[in-house]
This record gives structure tokens, C-alpha cells and sequence, in this order.
């Protein structure tokens, strides 16, 4: 079932980008940059973005992670939960 | 009648005492010596009392003795300086006597308690002479009179030490060089001038100009007073002088003698040769200056290996003399001015010390440091006197020591003298440690096995606690002796010819 | 119009009396007129109205209605009202007080016309606002708004030290354009910028947000931060320092935020972001770029508002914040998820959404800069990842499905209401931008909606929601667990504290070591005596000899 709306999502998703990068040849466009009229450059653009994004990100966590308790009472994130009204 | 006095007291000043000495002999009946002395004291100090009240606005007393002018008779002169001086020497005299009663009874064999006084009484005329006189030779005279004095009362020390008769001995050996030294120097003066008279001296000198007599007799009379004030290195009779000297004694010659002798240096140096030639104003540089800071460290280096409180009271002599040195060889008007007020509140400082390191001798029977442990709990007045001295000797605030340390840094920042500012300050922390020292062992410690100790008697703890009052009263008000050394010295720059700044 | 109220006076009057009203949903109710009140006094007076106090022998211009204060009292008071809106479930006077009081003081700072009147409202702003945090009661909130209040206490005195200054170089305390040539003006700078969030001076954001109650992050997301981005616009306009300041405020957050498990500091994170774009806006300077700065602002208090809303609804219904606690929760809380999501389309600025029609003006205005340029953009996809994706992804979806899900209920009705009128707004506003436009200081001919715009908005959105959806179907996407990320803090909050005790110690040990040495030698060198006790006759006599001989020996130089 969640494989099912899972690979549904996707293929929905796929679709949609394919249709955006094939109308991306018929729109002109008017920015002052003038490089970013390459083809799919922001299809490309967002694409690399996210994933080098993602990948820094998770090499950052590496080393700056630590566990919940690391700064003691100084700080609420070891603190239990549920205290909220 | 008053209106004679009045006129007549500068030589009143001089020859109450020196009358008084002799009958301190002839008198047989029990303590009359001690009486006579007493009261003659109370008469010289409130002399000079009225003395300095009468220079306080600047006026310059001029006594023709015997009616005979100056330059060919003698001429007393008292100005705001030595009326201050005055002042210090005779009410340190009042108060000693008023304490030596009890304390020469302990240390003085009872027969001759008539010659101790009139020693004592000679000593004082003699300081006062040197102090009022205005005629170069009488002041050579003066001092033979009270050094001669001042041997016999430093020897009457036997009966508690027998080495006191060595210190006495040595003491006059080096006081005849010195005041050999002196004399010539005055002889090659008189070469030059033909004059005794140092107002009339100072005139000639300035017109004679360089010479090399004249260099001559400066460097005689620069070492026979530095001898005179134990300048260090010429400081070496002194140590054991004051500590195997009767005790009264001791708090009297260490508030009297040296500071005297500092004030005919500067009387000499300023009033009479006036720094009219380049020659001595550099030797004050080369020579007094090294001395002086060398003596400071020193002194007070050396008083912190001291086990006897009164040796160690008298290095601690010669560090505070240094500190005047300093004061006087910075050649500036603050730094005079500096050196007068030290001059004050150490001699009210010491004398106090002394006082304490009597009363010690007398109930403890002993002024050996570690011998004295856990004196704090027995003699609690006494002990807390020696607290307020050595305060002041450290130079904490609202003490006399704190008063004259800030003149003297201030005068050193004034010249950009670091590295003065410097020795001054580490020879008060080696103070710290010589006073702390004492205070820890009286505090700290428990007393030794077997030993009874009772507080000293009431005739002691006064002039002792006067004393102590007055390096308080001073460290916290201190306008009067301000004020006095700021003008004395303003009197010695107007008569130097000196360009001030 | 000298009979105008100072919309702040309301919000300071309703705070000494809101206490007073015993009924607790009364209270609620009616607090949610103060800010339509407030709102009212300046909602339709002519812009140039202004106070003038006299003081000393000075005049404080203490309110200054023009096109800037208007539109951000505005969407402050519309912040206030949210807010209230959604804190209506509070009993709490204190937190409702120090709510009314901040709200307060910052619409009051937005109006001050003068530096005085500004530093008073700005010292509001930070006193008022820390009751928020430590009406969480608890020691690790206490810790957090100490050190919370410590950063706001100095913005606020070198606010003060500037303006000293400023009158001292210039006799005047008048709030208007500054240049950044004197220490008086660099001061006032940095004080802006410690409220702003600057890099390096951020730590205190990220610290003090998760820390608050759930409703006290509401109102704090709304105010301080924008306040500081109103007056750098209005004293630093077009200062170029701003530009590059913003272009690494909206990059390094990212990377923090992608990996951060409590997601009120992802929000916070950023929040942080999105100042980026404000303050690049702000540095550019032009109008355009300003006219985006403002309209950012606005549309980005609301949608951020609704963002931590759904946040605090979950942690509301759930007791947690944290991602890796949370998940598949779209079936118990429907609603929740769907303005959740409006929030976080619109923060993504997908078109037909608020942040779509305010953050193309910045991004336009940036093309002379290319570099800020590619940042915004690389930032962009930053806040779609973090904000758009991650906040309602790990909520209710995530590494949980819906059956293994606690069983919640929906969000409260105040909740949904808060929310719901904060998402119309979103939606509103992306739907019919020249509403916002037309209150922006300068005129607007700006159109977001052309197809070329619209389609690469829509390029850039989607292939970067592809390339997550690739990483999730590949398991390399970071999935969260229970941690804490080291940041700039580290240094006070671990570094420096160590280090001092340390050297405390360290100190402390040689001190031993050294008075224990000093003793031994000192000892050593009392038992010696010096041989100066005493010295012979002869001795004596020499040194005599030998000084007189030195002195003669000068005489005859």
C-alpha cells in the first residue's frame, strides 16, 4: 500500500518535471544575467543544488553533532517532553 | 618682662637647656634630674613652639647675639624650615624624657641617672644649636656638643649590654672624622670667604664662582654630614649605636639626631652653596642619588634578616633616610618638599617604634624577635603601637608613611624618574615583609614556655601612643605638615640659585 | 491630528489591565481587540503625522507615521492579533502581559522618529519578550533566556553607547539615514545587527525560539527579528556591507537547518535565512530592492507565524518538537497538515503563495550582484528543503506511517482558526500581490506573474523536490535522530567556560607550587645571616676614605 502511493508519488512527480523541462524550450526569457537562458538551467540548477545541499549538510552533522545532554540543564534540549499545555 | 622673652627667643632656645645641663648633675635628690629635665624640655618645646608660630606666615627671625651684627657677631636665624625642625626636636624631646623615666630607671644604673640627664639635656642643646644657629662655625660647635653628649648617653646602654661601650666608641670615632670632614670643609670656605656667617657666605660664594677650594670644601662638608646622617655607605655606626643605646634614647637620637643632620645638609646645600655651580648639583646626582637609592634597598634588605627588634628598627633608619636623600636630589621643589615632610613623619614614626621596642626591653626583658612571640595577648597597647608604626613605615594609607611615599613617587613622576618610583615602592614591600615579619611572630605564635610579660606602664604607653596618634593624625590630616614642608621648602628654593622648573 | 492615540499607549493600557479580568476565556476574547484597536488609531491617518515631545532641551519625535512604519505596524499588529488568536487557550497573565508589552513596544519602536525614543521601545522589546521564554518554567529555559536577554541587553547598550555618541558627533538623535563613518554609527550598526541576527551574533535565535512556550515562539518569531530589519532599512538603506552580510545570513542556516532535530530550531534556522533576504534587500538599497525588503517582511511574518503555529499545534497534541520523534501524523491531524503545507509552499515561494510574490522582488533587484544572485537562489532551494519540505515531511509523513502514529486529535478550534486565517492571508496575498504592493514605501511596477518567471520558479521548485524524492527512494536522505548540533555558541557556552576554569585552575596550581618554592628558598636564605651586624672601626673608616676619594676625584673632572 505505501510502496503503492509511494511509487505513484514519484511517477506523478517524474511527470511533472519532464512537462516543465519540455516547456522550459518554448519561454523566452527576459533576466538581465543573460547565462541563465541555457537550457533547463534551472532544472539543473535546482536539481544539484538540493542534492549537494543534502550531502554538505550530512558531512557537516559528522562533525558537529553531539547527544541530546551535551550542554546539561544550560540548555532545554535534554529536558523531557510533554511539559506543554 | 614677657615682652623681653619674647625678643630674646631664639638664644632662650639654646641656653635654658644649656644651663639646665650642669644642675641635672648637681641635683641628689631622687628623680630631681629627671625633673629638671623634664621641665627644661617643656620650656625649650614651647619655645619652639612659639617660634614656629611666629615664621609660620613666612617672617625670617634675625637675633644678633650679644648685639654684635653679622657677618662679625653670630646670628641666630630662624625660618619656617628650622623652626620646624625645631619644633620636631624638642617635642620629640618632651615626650621621650616623659617616657625614658620608666624606661632609664630599667636601663640605666640609678647613680648615674644625673649624668644621663644632663648628657641628654647637653644633646638637646646641641641639636637645637645646630638647628637655630645661623653662623657656620657654631653650627660645627653645636654638633661637637651634642655628638660628645650623644657618645656618653649611647654608652650609658652597659649595664643592660656592655657592647654599647663598643658602639659608643666606634660611634665617636666616626662622629670626629665627621665632624673633621665638616670643619675642614668649613676652613677651605673661610680660605675662599673670610665669613662664618652663612647668609654672608652664601653672598661671597655666589660672587666668587667656581673653584676648586670651593669643590673641596664641598666634598668635606657633603661627607662629614653624610657621615653625621648615616648616609649609607657611612651608615655603619648607626645600626649598632641605637641598638645597644638605652632605649629613651635610641626613640630619641632616630627622630632628632639624623633628621637634624639632614636638615644642615640641606641648609648647607641650599643656603649656603646654592648650587651656584654646576659641580654640586652633579655630584647630588652621581653620588648622593645612587647612594641614597642603594641605601633604601638595602637597608631594608638587611632589616629583614634582623632577629633584634632595635637593629632592625635602625636599618629600617637607614632605608627612610635614603628615601630623604631621594627627596633631596631630585632637586626639585617637590621633591624638597617631600624630603622635609619625611623628615617629620618618620622621626614621629621611629620615635613611637622606638618607644615600643623599649617598653618591650623593660617588661619583656628581651627585643629579640623571636624571643617576643605571642607578645600581641600580653602587651596589647604596646604591641598594637608597633602595628600603627609599622604601618606607616610600609606607607599605608592613612598613615604618615603613606603621606610622605606619595609626596616622594609624585615628586619621582614629576621628574620621570621610573626607575626611582620603582626602588621606592620595592623598598616598601621589603618593608611589608620586616614589619610583617614582627607582627606575625607577636601575633601568630604562641609565647614562649615560662615567661610572665605585663603591659608597660602608663609613662611609657603615652608618649608612645602619642606618637602612633600623631603618624595617624597626620596620615589622615595632613594639611599642617604639608603645608609647613611645602613652605620651608619654597624658603630653601627662593635662597638657592637654583632655576626651579 | 494631534488627537491620535500611539497605537503602543493601547497595547501598554490593555497590558495593566488584562490582568484585572478574572474570566479566563473573557480575557482571551478581549485581548483580541487590543490589537484591532491599536491598529485602528493609525490604520487610516495620513502619513507624515508625527508627535513631538519636548524633553530637556530637545524634542523627541516619539511617533512618525510614514509609508516604511506603516506597513510594518501593520503586519506587526496583524502578528499581534495571530498570535493572541492563537494563544487563547493561555491562562497564563504573565505570558499574556509580557505578549501585549512586547507587541507593544515594538509597534512603538517601529513609530519612533527619534534614536531615543527608538532605544526606550527597543529595551521593551527585549525585557517583555523574555518572559515568553522563561514562562516555560523550566532551569533549561531559565539558562536559555538569560543568556537570550544577555545578547538582547547588549544590542540594547550599544544602542544606547551609538546614540551617545551620535548626538555628541552630530547634536541631533533623529532617526534617519546614516552612514557607516563614525564609531557612533558602527555601534548603532552592530546593535541592529546583534537584534538582527548577523552570522556570528545569530546564536541567541536559534538558542532562545525552541526554548519559548509553543505559543510565546509565535510571538517571538514575529517581532524582534523584524524590528531589526526595519531599522537597518530605515538607518542603513543601500550600506553595501548589508549585501554580502545577507548573502551568508541566507546560506550557512541552511546547512544547520537540514540536519537540526527540534523543528522550532529548524524553523528558527530559518527564520534566520529569511532575514538574509531582507537584510540583501536592504543593502541593495534601490528601490526595488527595498520595496522587496518590506514586502518580504510582511508576508514572511505571517507565513512564518503559521509555520510555527503547526509546529506548535503538533507539539500541542504530540509533547514533542522533534523530528525523530514525530511523523505520519496526516490521518489524526488533516487539517494541521494542510496550512501547514500553505505555509510551506508559501515560504518556498511556490507562485500563487506569498513568498513567491515578495522574495522575487529581492531576488530581481540582486541580478547586479551575481554572486548574491546564485547565493539567493542556492538559498532558495535551502529554504524548500529545510522549511518546505522537511517541517511538514518529518511532521506527518516521515519515517513513521499513519498506524504506527500516536493517536491525536485534531488541533484546537483557536488553533485551527489562528492558522487557518494566517494561510488565507498567504494564499491572498500570492493571489492578488498588488494589494501588498500598493502599500509598499515606493511605487511598484513589478510583475511576478509572467509565464518565464512562473515556469523557472516552478523548474527550480520541482527537479529540487525530485532530487529529494530521489534521495528518499535511495535512503540517502538524513533521516534525524535525537541530537544536538554544535554551533557558534559552542564557544561561550562550552569553550570559554572551560577554559577559563582551567586556567583557574591552572593559576591556581602554580601559585601553589610557587609559594611552596618561595617559602623553601626564603627559609634557606633567613637561616643565613648577612655578615653586616657588625662591621670594625676600620672598615668604617675606609668607606669614608673611599667616598671622599670619589667625591674629590669628580671635583678635580
Amino acid at each position: 500500500m505505501t510502496n503503492y502511493i509511494t511509487r505513484s508519488v514519484l511517477i506523478v512527480l517524474g511527470l511533472i518535471c519532464i512537462g516543465l523541462a519540455a516547456v522550459d524550450l518554448y519561454v523566452a526569457r527576459h533576466s538581465s544575467l543573460g547565462f541563465d537562458s541555457i537550457p533547463f538551467f534551472y532544472c539543473v540548477l535546482g536539481f544539484i543544488a538540493y542534492a549537494a545541499l543534502i550531502f554538505m549538510a550530512k558531512a557537516l552533522r559528522r562533525v558537529i553533532s553531539r547527544p541530546e545532554n551535551y550542554y546539561g540543564l544550560q540548555a532545554i534540549d535534554s529536558e523531557s517532553e510533554a511539559k506543554h499545555d | 618682662m614677657p615682652q623681653f622673652i619674647a625678643q630674646h627667643l631664639p638664644i632662650l632656645q639654646v641656653i635654658v637647656p644649656l644651663i639646665a645641663a650642669p644642675f641635672c648633675a648637681l641635683i641628689s635628690v631622687r628623680n630631681g634630674a629627671w625633673w629638671l629635665a623634664f621641665v627644661t624640655s617643656l620650656v625649650t618645646f614651647a619655645i619652639s613652639v612659639l617660634l614656629f608660630a611666629a615664621t609660620f606666615d613666612g617672617e625670617i627671625i634675625s637675633y644678633h647675639l650679644g648685639g654684635w651684627a653679622p657677618p662679625i657677631g653670630i646670628e641666630y636665624r630662624v625660618d619656617m624650615l628650622n623652626a620646624f625642625v625645631l619644633t620636631i626636636v624638642s617635642g620629640t624631646g618632651v615626650l621621650t624624657l616623659l617616657y625614658a623615666r620608666a624606661s632609664v630607671a630599667h636601663e640605666v644604673d640609678a647613680k648615674q641617672h644625673g649624668l644621663f640627664y644632663t648628657a641628654f639635656v647637653l644633646c638637646l642643646t646641641g641639636l637645637l644649636g645646630v638647628t637655630i644657629t645661623g653662623d657656620a662655625f657654631n653650627v660645627f660647635v653645636f654638633l661637637e656638643i651634642s655628638s660628645l653628649a650623644t657618645y656618653a648617653i649611647v654608652a650609658s646602654g652597659a649595664k643592660t649590654d656592655r657592647r654599647a661601650l663598643t658602639a659608643a666608641y666606634n660611634y665617636l670615632i666616626m662622629g670626629t672624622i665627621g665632624a673633621t670632614f665638616f670643619v675642614i670643609g668649613l676652613g677651605l670656605l673661610y680660605m675662599i670667604t673670610g665669613t662664618l656667617n652663612m647668609a654672608d657666605l652664601a653672598q661671597r660664594l655666589l660672587e666668587h664662582g667656581d673653584s676648586r677650594t670651593l669643590r673641596m670644601g664641598y666634598a668635606f662638608i657633603l661627607v662629614g654630614l653624610g657621615l653625621k646622617l648615616a648616609m649609607f655607605p657611612l651608615h655603619q655606626w648607626l645600626p649598632n649605636a641605637y641598638t645597644y643605646a638605652p632605649s629613651a634614647v635610641s626613640a630619641f637620637l632616630s627622630a632628632t639626631a639624623t633628621k637634624v643632620a639632614i636638615y644642615v645638609l640641606l641648609r648647607f646645600l641650599f643656603s649656603v652653596f646654592g648650587f651656584s655651580i654646576p659641580f654640586e648639583a652633579d655630584i647630588l646626582f652621581l653620588v648622593v642619588l645612587p647612594l641614597a637609592l642603594a641605601g633604601s634597598l638595602i637597608g631594608a634588605y638587611i632589616a629583614t634578616y634582623q632577629d633584634n627588634l632595635k637593629r632592625l628598627l635602625a636599618y629600617s633608619s637607614i632605608s627612610q633616610i635614603g628615601a630623604m636623600l631621594i627627596g633631596v636630589s631630585m632637586l626639585s621643589a617637590s621633591g624638597l618638599m617631600a624630603a622635609i615632610i619625611h623628615l617629620f613623619n618618620h622621626a614621629v614614626t621611629k620615635a613611637s617604634l622606638y618607644m615600643v621596642a623599649g617598653a618591650y626591653a623593660k617588661e619583656a626583658g628581651t627585643v629579640s624577635i623571636r624571643e617576643l612571640r605571642g607578645v600581641g595577648r600580653d602587651m596589647p597597647f604596646t604591641t598594637a603601637a608597633f602595628v600603627v608604626g609599622g604601618m606607616s613605615l610600609i606607607g599605608i594609607p592613612l598613615t604618615v608613611g603613606f603621606i610622605s611615599k606619595w609626596y616622594l613617587v609624585e615628586a619621582a613622576l614629576m621628574r620621570g624618574w621610573w626607575p626611582v618610583v620603582i626602588v621606592i615602592v620595592v623598598s616598601s614591600l621589603i618593608a611589608l615583609i620586616y614589619v610583617g615579619k614582627f607582627i606575625e611572630a607577636a601575633y601568630m605564635h604562641p609565647a614562649p614556655q615560662g615567661i610572665i610579660r605585663r603591659e608597660a606602664p602608663l609613662t611609657m604607653l603615652i608618649p608612645m601612643w602619642i606618637f602612633a596618634g600623631l603618624s595617624l593624625f597626620f596620615g589622615i590630616n595632613s594639611s599642617l605638615t604639608s603645608e609647613a614642608a611645602a613652605r620651608a621648602a619654597q624658603g630653601l628654593v627662593a635662597a638657592s640659585s637654583l632655576i626651579w622648573q | 491630528m494631534t488627537n491620535l492615540v500611539m497605537p503602543s499607549l493601547v497595547y501598554f493600557a490593555a497590558a495593566c489591565l488584562a490582568p484585572l479580568i478574572p474570566h479566563a476565556r473573557l480575557r482571551a476574547v478581549l485581548l483580541l481587540g487590543v490589537p484591532v484597536l491599536a491598529a485602528a488609531t493609525f490604520f487610516s491617518a495620513t502619513y507624515g503625522t508625527s508627535h513631538i515631545l519636548p524633553l530637556f532641551d530637545t524634542h523627541l519625535k516619539i511617533f512618525r507615521l510614514d509609508a516604511l512604519s506603516y506597513v510594518f505596524a501593520l503586519v506587526f499588529s496583524l502578528a499581534a492579533f495571530l498570535s493572541l488568536l492563537y494563544a487563547a487557550h493561555i491562562r497564563d497573565r504573565l505570558e499574556q502581559v509580557s505578549t501585549l508589552i512586547y507587541a507593544g513596544s515594538a509597534i512603538g519602536a517601529v513609530f519612533a522618529g527619534d534614536l531615543v525614543t527608538l532605544f526606550v521601545f527597543w529595551e521593551g522589546t527585549a525585557i517583555a519578550s523574555v518572559f515568553l521564554i522563561w514562562s516555560r518554567r523550566t532551569e533549561g529555559s531559565y539558562a536559555t533566556g538569560l543568556r537570550y536577554i544577555t545578547a538582547q541587553i547588549a544590542s540594547g547598550l550599544l544602542l544606547l553607547i551609538g546614540i551617545v555618541l551620535f548626538y555628541h558627533d552630530t547634536g541631533s538623535v533623529a532617526f534617519e539615514r546614516m552612514t557607516l563613518d563614525s564609531t557612533a554609527t558602527w555601534c548603532i550598526f552592530i546593535a541592529f545587527g546583534i537584534k538582527c541576527a548577523f552570522p556570528l551574533l545569530h546564536n541567541w535565535l536559534q538558542d532562545s525560539y525552541p526554548a519559548a512556550t509553543l505559543t510565546g515562539t509565535v510571538t517571538l518569531s514575529a517581532f524582534t527579528t523584524k524590528l531589526a530589519v526595519y531599522a537597518l532599512a530605515r538607518g542603513f538603506a543601500g550600506t553595501e556591507y548589508l549585501i554580502y552580510i545577507g548573502a551568508v545570513m541566507t546560506l550557512f542556516p541552511v546547512f544547520f537547518a537540514a540536519i537540526e532535530n527540534n523543528l522550532r530550531r529548524v524553523l528558527s534556522y530559518s527564520l534566520n535565512n529569511q532575514l538574509g533576504f531582507m537584510v540583501v534587500g536592504v543593502g541593495i538599497g534601490t528601490p526595488l530592492a527595498l520595496d522587496g525588503t518590506v514586502a518580504h517582511a510582511f508576508a514572511h511574518v505571517i507565513y512564518k507565524s503559521l509555520l510555527f503555529m503547526s509546529v506548535g499545534a503538533v507539539l500541542y497534541r504530540t509533547g514533542t518538537d522533534k523530528a525523530s520523534e514525530l511523523g505520519g501524523l496526516w490521518k489524526s491531524m488533516p487539517l494541521t497538515m494542510v496550512l501547514c503545507i500553505v505555509g510551506a509552499m508559501s515560504i518556498s515561494a511556490f507562485p500563487l503563495f506569498s513568498g513567491f510574490i515578495a522574495k522575487s522582488l529581492i531576488v530581481s533587484a540582486s541580478e547586479p550582484y551575481l554572486w548574491v544572485w546564485f547565493a539567493l537562489m542556492i538559498a532558495s532551494v535551502g529554504v524548500l528543503e529545510h522549511a518546505g519540505i522537511k517541517i511538514p515531511f518529518s511532521m506527518f509523513f516521515g519515517h513513521r506511517s499513519a498506524a504506527d502514529a500516536p493517536k491525536v486529535e485534531e488541533a484546537p478550534l483557536h488553533m485551527i482558526i489562528a492558522m487557518s486565517f494566517a494561510a488565507g492571508l498567504c494564499i491572498a496575498i500570492g493571489v492578488w500581490p498588488e494589494n501588498l504592493y500598493a502599500i509598499l514605501p515606493y511605487p511598484v511596477d513589478y510583475v511576478p506573474y509572467t509565464t518565464a518567471h512562473v515556469v523557472t520558479q516552478l523548474q527550480l521548485l520541482f527537479f529540487a523536490i525530485l532530487a529529494f524524492a530521489l534521495l528518499m527512494r535511495f535512503g540517502l536522505y538524513p533521516l534525524e535522530y535525537r541530537s544536538i548540533n554544535l554551533e557558534f555558541d559552542w564557544l561561550y557556552r562550552r569553550f570559554l567556560p572551560r577554559l577559563v576554569s582551567r586556567l583557574a585552575m591552572r593559576v591556581t596550581h602554580a601559585w601553589r607550587s610557587l609559594a611552596g618554592r618561595t617559602t623553601a628558598i626564603a627559609t634557606r636564605i633567613l637561616s643565613y645571616s648577612p655578615p653586616a651586624n657588625s662591621a670594625s672601626t676600620g672598615t668604617m673608616v675606609l668607606w669614608i676614605a673611599i667616598l671622599l676619594g670619589i667625591v674629590l676625584c669628580l671635583a678635580y673632572l
